[in-house]
């Protein structure tokens, strides 16, 4: 089950055991909603394609006290409405998650209108927003509790290739924020979403290889600052990767932080655009255009490879 | 029903003259905005909207959306008026670095969102309706567009979901000023046929001068007992800076505020 649809029937749920929830869409559905709209069709509102209503008519919403799940198609809800997030959401601190399918470079081959990757950069200066990046099913139900749950603006994002699950529910915290797995030396890899699983999934297969990694998965931001500084302390080198564009996004993130704590560590950033002078392709795909910005698994290894001073044998 | 022509529209003197008071002393303001909504505001909170000045938890309370927040200053002398704050209150709140708390609860009767972000108002307002139309209440949700603000597309989107959604809870009130801020509308991007364009929406509309409380309270009579399944769009005619001739219907005087030897002079030719 995909990241999605595990958010949305976990929403479901909360929904039949009475929670007074409401659906607003921009024009999309999901399997996981198909029983929502079926059994609670009064309380699924579609705006239309109409991102900038989507996030006022779920502020109202939320004033006349409904659990509101705001749900888009990325970045429209973000790069469209970002007015409307920053003044309902941030500045009035209007308890609204608003969830957008698309994350990164997940839906490539629809070009560059379709790819989010400048989201994190737009919305980690607004306060009280909590961004969530679920890297499995079970971030993604524990979102949906904590959006029932916790009155406060949220930002979910889904990458429709995150499925299955990686971490036990009682795990994710999303107060800290994030999670370490692995206790390879060599570097920390700092990412979050498709991204962790890749990760975690070569650290065996890296270790037999030399390289020892610990994958740190932020899949809610902003991280705890005191656990994110002992992570950040014990980590040799610190490789940033993620599918956005490079300014504003984790790898910023990270490097803020290590100034603000004087912490003096190696970094290296992996992401997209860090050639700007290259043109989108026209036609492309998430693993072509990945490729093509120097962020496929086998380049990735043989940059950290060539870090630490490894030879293939 | 009768009403007190008179004491309303000695009320607007009175509100126009405290909020010169008000403002002039904090130095900054939209003046002309205000006074282009006076009598639709008093309208609202002396005979229109319910509320109760001692529970602000009062769950059944109509709801105000003031979209267009550069207006929002003449609430302050009409939630003054009204009981809901005090002199006091008022004169500590409105100053830099004065205690605004109170005023960022959101909680004063009809207060229910600050606008200033132009467009969001509208939505956030048929967000409040279907919310009430979702759980059977029977409040209503009254919202205040500038007309100028009416070339936000969002404002459309939320117009057509409006109307689409049959909300009859909802009354949309346009500040029609004929002013935008840098030149008269119908000048820079014409909005007529403005009816029609609310109407082509869903909306029942209804033309009135904004300054005029015969007119308002007609235009809003009836409201709570109308049959039709449709929201209702009143376009009240105004005049930026009204009350002050000499700033009355002028563009560029949208950000205006009287300083030093002009404060008297606006004391003066208030009218």
């Amino acid at each position: 089950m995909t990241a999605r649809d595990a958010f949305f029937e976990r929403i479901v749920q909360h929904t039949k055991q009475g929670e007074d929830i409401v659906i607003v869409s921009a024009d999309l559905g999901a399997p996981s909603l198909d029983v929502f709209r079926r059994d609670f069709g009064n309380r699924f509102i579609n705006v239309g394609i109409a991102e900038q209503n989507l996030l006022s008519v779920a502020g109202g919403l939320a004033l006349a006290g409904k659990k509101v799940i705001a749900y888009g198609l990325n970045p429209f809800p973000v790069t469209r409405a970002y007015d409307q997030i920053r003044n309902i959401m941030s500045g009035l601190r209007i308890p609204i998650t608003l969830t957008a399918l698309n994350a990164g470079t997940c839906s490539a081959e629809a070009g560059y209108t379709h790819m989010p990757v400048e989201n994190l950069a737009m919305l980690r200066p607004l306060k009280h927003i909590k961004i969530i990046n679920p890297s499995d099913e079970s971030a993604a139900r524990k979102a949906a509790d904590f959006s029932v749950y916790e009155n406060t603006p949220l930002y979910i994002q889904f990458d429709k290739f995150v499925m299955g699950s990686i971490y036990d529910e009682d795990k994710i915290d999303f107060t800290k924020g994030f999670i370490g797995t692995g206790e390879g030396s060599d570097f920390t890899v700092i990412t979050y979403g498709i991204w962790a699983r890749k990760f975690i999934d070569v650290c065996g297969a890296l270790g037999k290889n030399r390289i020892g990694l610990r994958v740190v998965d932020c899949f809610s931001l902003p991280v705890a600052e005191d656990d994110f500084r002992e992570e950040l302390k014990r980590a040799k080198r610190i490789v940033c990767i993620e599918d956005n564009c490079r300014e504003g996004g984790l790898g910023s993130m990270v490097l803020e932080m290590l100034s603000d704590m004087e912490l003096p560590k190696p970094v290296k950033r992996i992401s997209l655009q860090a050639n700007r002078k290259k043109r989108e392709p026209i036609l492309c795909n998430r693993d072509k255009l990945l490729e093509n910005e120097g962020l496929d698994m086998d380049d990735i290894i043989l940059k950290l490879k060539k870090w630490k001073g490894v030879t293939d044998s | 029903m009768t009403y007190d022509y008179d004491a309303l529209y000695a009320k607007s003197f009175a509100m126009r003259k405290r909020f010169l008071e008000l403002f002039t002393k904090l130095g900054f303001g939209h003046v002309t905005s205000a006074f282009s909504i006076t009598e639709i505001v008093i309208t609202l909170y002396t005979h229109i909207l319910r509320y109760r000045i001692d529970d602000k938890d009062w769950q059944e309370r109509d709801r105000f959306v003031l979209s267009k927040g550069h207006g929002a200053g003449m609430l302050f002398p009409v939630f003054e008026d009204a009981g809901l704050v005090s002199a006091e209150e008022l004169e500590t709140a409105l100053k830099i670095g004065g205690n605004q708390e109170n005023l960022l609860g959101l909680f004063y009767p009809g207060f229910d969102f600050y606008g200033g972000s132009l467009g969001i108002g509208l939505g956030m307002a048929a967000g409040l309706a279907m919310g009430a139309k979702l759980g059977r209440k029977s409040w209503l949700t009254f919202c205040i567009v500038g007309d100028a603000e009416c070339y936000e597309g969002a404002i459309w989107e939320a117009a057509m979901f409006a109307g689409h959604n049959r909300l009859n809870n909802l009354v949309v009130i346009v500040d029609r000023n004929g002013l935008g801020c840098s030149d008269f509308t119908e000048d820079m991007l014409a909005l007529e046929p403005f009816a029609d364009k609310w109407k082509a929406c869903g909306f029942v509309t209804k033309e009135v001068d904004g300054h005029s409380y015969e007119e308002l309270l007609e235009a809003f009579s009836g409201i709570r007992t109308k049959k039709n399944a449709q929201p209702l769009c009143i376009i009240a005619n105004t005049v930026k800076g009204k009350g002050l001739d000499y700033l009355s219907n002028i563009p560029l005087m949208h950000g205006y505020m009287p300083k030093g030897d002009e404060i008297e002079r606006a004391f003066d030719s208030l009218y």
